[in-house]
C-alpha cells in the first residue's frame, strides 16, 4: 500500500507492508505495543517509543522524542501532482487577517517580487509577491477587506508568459 | 502584614495566560474575581478559573479588550471594587485608568501622571535627561519629514524610528542608511497611527549589537521605590522579546547596582507608584547603557524575577493598591540561582514567524522541579487571529545558568502542543546555541543570524509514525476514525497491554 505524506516542503513516499514500512529506500519494523487515543507506545526497529498524537482530517500531527511533527496525507493517496499545480497561479492569504492596501489591479503585468497587497493580522505586515512575471487576472480583495487564512486574493495568468 | 483595606474583589481586564496569573495572585490573597472576555474566548482558561465572567462584546479587541466602557460597565455590573489591566490592551492608557479612578474604583498600577509622563517616550526622553539618566543621542520634536530627515543627519546612522507612543517595538523601524528613511518614516507612521491612534515619531541610535536590559521596579504610594534586579531580554524576533532571564549574564554586582539606581532614579522622577519596569540597551563591550523606555504595568517576563526572588509580584501590586507600605527595603532583596523563560507562540519561525491560527486538539505541559508554566490556553481551544499569538510562557529555576539552560531544554522537550506550529523547536535551536551559552545574543541576532532558520530534518521513524498514527489502532479500539484498507486494520484481535 502506498501512501504520501507531506511534512513542510518535504514529501515522502511510503510503501506500507504488514508491519514494515519503506521510505526512501529504507525498512522500518513498526509494531504497536498499547496505548490509549492520542497517547500511543509503539515499538520502531526494536526501540520503544511513546507518541503523542492528534488527528484531524487529513492532518496528523505528532510528538516524540522531544519533537513535534506535523504530517499532512496527500489527497488520494496514490502517485504525485494533483498538488502544486495552480500554486503560481494563485496568491492565497497566508493567515487571517486584513487587507492594507491594493498595489496591483486586473490586467496588470507584474514582475517577479513585485508586491502585490498588503496584508495585517497580529501586529504584523506581510507583502504578498508575485512568485514570478505574469499578468494579474483578477483581484478578489479590496483594501480594508477581512481575510481568512488560505482565501484566494490574487489570481494570476497562467505559466506561459 | 497590615490588612489595610484590601481588596474584596478584583475585576482583570485582560485575557490569556496574563489573566490566569492576575486570578491566582488574587485569589491567594482572598479576593474575589471577575474576568471579562470576548465572544471568541468563551471556552478560555482564564473564564473558567475565574469566580465570575462577564462577555464584554465581539472578538475584535477594539470592542471588547480594548473598550474602556465596556471594561467599567462590568466593573460596575460585578461590584468589582478594583481593576488590573494586566500587560497590553488598556494596561498603559491612562485615561483608561483616571476613568477607573473617577468610577470610584482602585486601579492597580502607578498614577495616571506617572503613565502619561512614561508613555509619551519624546516627554520621557526629555524627563530622563534632567533626572540623570543615561539616553542615546536621538531626537524628538516636530516630525515632518524634513525635520527628522534633518536630524536623522546629525543623529547619524544606523538609527531607529520609534512610535512616540508606542512600546513593545511597534512600529520601530532600523534605518541604516539615508535612503531608507523617508520609506521607513512612512511605515512606522502608519503602523503607530493603527496601533496607538498617534502618528508621532522619534528618532533614536541604534546600537546594532545592545542587550536589551530591563530592571524591575516597586513603589508604594508613600514614596518608597526599590528596584527588584535585572531581566535580560535580548532574544527578540522583530523588536518582541521571545526568552528572557534573570540574572543578566553581562551584569557583574557593581553594573547590576548602577543600573538598579538608574532605574529607581527613572521612576522617582515620575513619582512612580506601584510594578514597573525600565528598559535600558546595554552596550556589551563598553557596559554603557541608556535609558529605552519605561513600562508602567506588570511585565510579560515577571515571572523570572519571581523566581530568583522569591516574591509575587502580582501579590504586591494588589496590596500597594490597597494602600499597603513595601514590606521590604532595598537591601532586604537578593537574586538567587537563575532563572529563563521562554515565550511560546502560534507562529512559524521557518516562514518569517507567521502567526498561526488553530484548535489546539492536544496539550500536555512539562512538570517537575524548578519548572513553571503560565498558559493561557487548555486542550480543545481555538487559537484565532484576533489576538497576540503568544500562548504560554514556560519558566524554569535552577542554581545557575547552565543548569537552567538545561532544565528549559528538558521542558521544551516534554512539552506537547499539537493542532498548531509553534516555535517550540526554534526556542531549542536558540538555546542549544553555543551564543546563547555563551550570552552573547544581542537584539538584533535572531533576525540577523536566524533568518534561514529551519526546523531540522524529519526522522523517517516519525513518517513511519505518522503512517502508523494514520492508519488507526488495532481493530478492537475502533472508537477512533479507522482506515479499513489500512494493511494494520488486519491485526484483528490483536491487542498487548490494551484495556481490557
Amino acid at each position: 500500500m502506498r501512501r504520501i505524506y507531506k511534512s513542510g516542503d518535504s514529501i515522502f513516499n511510503l510503501q506500507v507492508l504488514g508491519d514494515i514500512v519503506q521510505i526512501e529506500g529504507e525498512r522500518l519494523k513498526i509494531e504497536y505495543l498499547h496505548g490509549e487515543p492520542g497517547d500511543w507506545k509503539l515499538e520502531i526497529d526494536g526501540q520503544p517509543v511513546r507518541v503523542r498524537w492528534a488527528k484531524r482530517g487529513r492532518h496528523i500531527w505528532l510528538h516524540m522524542a522531544g519533537r513535534s511533527f506535523h504530517f499532512e496525507k496527500a489527497a488520494g493517496g496514490r502517485g504525485s501532482g494533483a498538488a502544486g499545480g495552480n500554486a503560481d497561479r494563485i496568491q492565497r492569504a497566508p493567515m487571517p487577517g486584513q487587507v492594507r492596501e491594493v498595489y496591483v489591479e486586473a490586467g496588470e503585468a507584474v514582475e517577479e517580487g513585485q508586491e502585490l497587497l498588503l496584508l495585517e493580522a497580529m501586529k504584523m505586515e506581510i507583502r504578498v509577491q508575485a512568485p514570478r512575471a505574469a499578468q494579474v487576472a483578477a483581484v478578489n480583495v479590496g483594501a480594508g477587506d477581512t481575510v481568512d487564512k488560505d482565501q484566494v486574493l490574487v489570481e494570476l495568468d497562467g505559466e506561459d508568459q | 502584614m497590615t490588612k489595610t483595606q484590601a481588596i474584596k474583589s478584583l475585576l482583570i481586564a485582560n485575557r490569556g495566560e496574563i489573566a490566569v496569573r492576575i486570578i491566582r495572585g488574587a485569589r491567594a490573597l482572598g479576593s474575589r474575581t471577575v474576568a471579562v472576555y470576548s465572544t471568541a474566548d468563551a471556552g478560555a482558561p482564564h473564564v473558567a478559573l475565574a469566580d465570575e465572567a462577564v462577555e464584554i462584546g465581539p472578538a475584535e479587541a477594539s470592542q471588547s479588550y480594548l473598550n474602556a466602557e465596556v471594561m467599567l460597565a462590568a466593573a460596575r455590573q460585578t461590584g468589582a471594587q478594583a481593576v488590573h489591566p494586566g500587560y497590553g490592551f488598556l494596561a498603559e492608557n491612562a485615561d483608561f485608568a483616571q476613568a477607573v479612578l473617577d468610577a470610584g474604583l482602585t486601579w492597580v498600577g502607578p498614577t495616571p501622571a506617572a503613565m502619561r509622563a512614561m508613555g509619551d517616550k519624546a516627554g520621557a526622553r526629555a524627563l530622563m535627561e534632567a533626572a540623570g539618566v543615561p539616553l542615546l543621542p536621538g531626537y524628538q520634536g516636530a516630525d515632518t519629514p524634513a525635520k527628522l530627515r534633518a536630524a536623522a543627519e546629525e543623529i547619524g546612522y544606523p538609527l531607529l524610528v520609534k512610535a512616540s507612543a508606542g512600546g513593545g517595538g511597534v512600529g520601530m523601524r532600523v534605518v541604516s542608511e539615508a535612503n531608507e528613511l523617508d520609506e521607513a518614516i512612512k511605515a512606522a507612521r502608519r503602523t503607530a497611527e493603527a496601533a496607538f491612534g498617534d502618528g508621532r515619531l522619534l528618532l533614536e541610535r541604534y546600537l546594532p549589537r545592545g542587550h536589551h536590559v530591563e530592571v524591575q521596579v516597586l513603589g508604594d504610594q508613600k514614596g518608597n521605590l526599590v528596584h527588584i534586579f535585572e531581566r535580560e531580554c535580548s532574544t527578540q524576533r522583530r523588536h518582541q522579546k521571545i526568552i528572557e532571564e534573570s540574572p543578566s549574564p553581562l551584569l557583574d554586582a557593581g553594573l547590576r547596582a548602577e543600573m538598579g539606581a538608574a532605574a529607581v532614579a527613572a521612576a522617582k522622577a515620575v513619582d512612580y507608584s506601584n510594578a514597573g519596569t525600565v528598559e535600558f540597551l546595554l552596550d556589551p563591550k563598553t557596559k554603557d547603557f541608556y535609558f529605552l523606555e519605561m513600562n508602567t504595568r506588570l511585565q510579560v517576563e515577571h515571572p523570572v524575577t519571581e523566581l530568583v526572588t522569591g516574591l509575587d509580584l502580582v501579590q504586591l501590586q494588589l496590596q500597594i493598591a490597597a494602600g499597603e507600605p513595601l514590606p521590604f527595603r532595598q537591601e532586604d532583596l537578593q537574586q538567587t540561582g537563575h532563572s529563563i523563560e521562554c515565550r511560546i507562540y502560534a507562529e512559524d519561525p521557518a516562514a518569517g514567524f507567521l502567526p498561526q491560527a488553530g484548535e489546539v486538539l492536544k496539550l500536555e505541559w512539562p512538570q517537575g522541579e524548578g519548572i513553571r508554566v503560565d498558559a493561557g490556553i487548555v486542550e480543545g481551544q481555538t487559537v484565532t487571529s484576533h489576538y497576540d499569538p503568544m500562548l504560554a510562557k514556560l519558566i524554569v529555576w535552577a542554581a545557575d545558568r547552565p543548569a537552567a539552560i538545561a532544565r528549559m531544554r528538558a521542558a521544551l522537550a516534554e512539552t506537547v502542543l499539537l493542532g498548531l506550529t509553534t516555535n517550540l523547536e526554534f526556542l531549542q535551536a536558540v538555546l542549544a546555541s553555543d551564543d546563547f551559552a555563551a550570552g552573547v545574543i544581542d537584539t538584533a541576532y535572531v533576525d540577523r543570524e536566524l533568518a534561514e532558520w529551519a526546523p531540522p530534518p524529519i526522522p523517517l521513524r516519525a513518517v513511519a509514525a505518522a503512517a502508523r498514527v494514520d492508519a488507526g489502532p488495532p481493530a478492537d479500539e475502533s472508537e477512533l476514525d479507522h482506515d479499513p484498507y489500512s494493511p494494520w486494520a488486519r491485526l484483528d484481535g490483536f491487542r498487548i497491554g490494551g484495556r481490557g
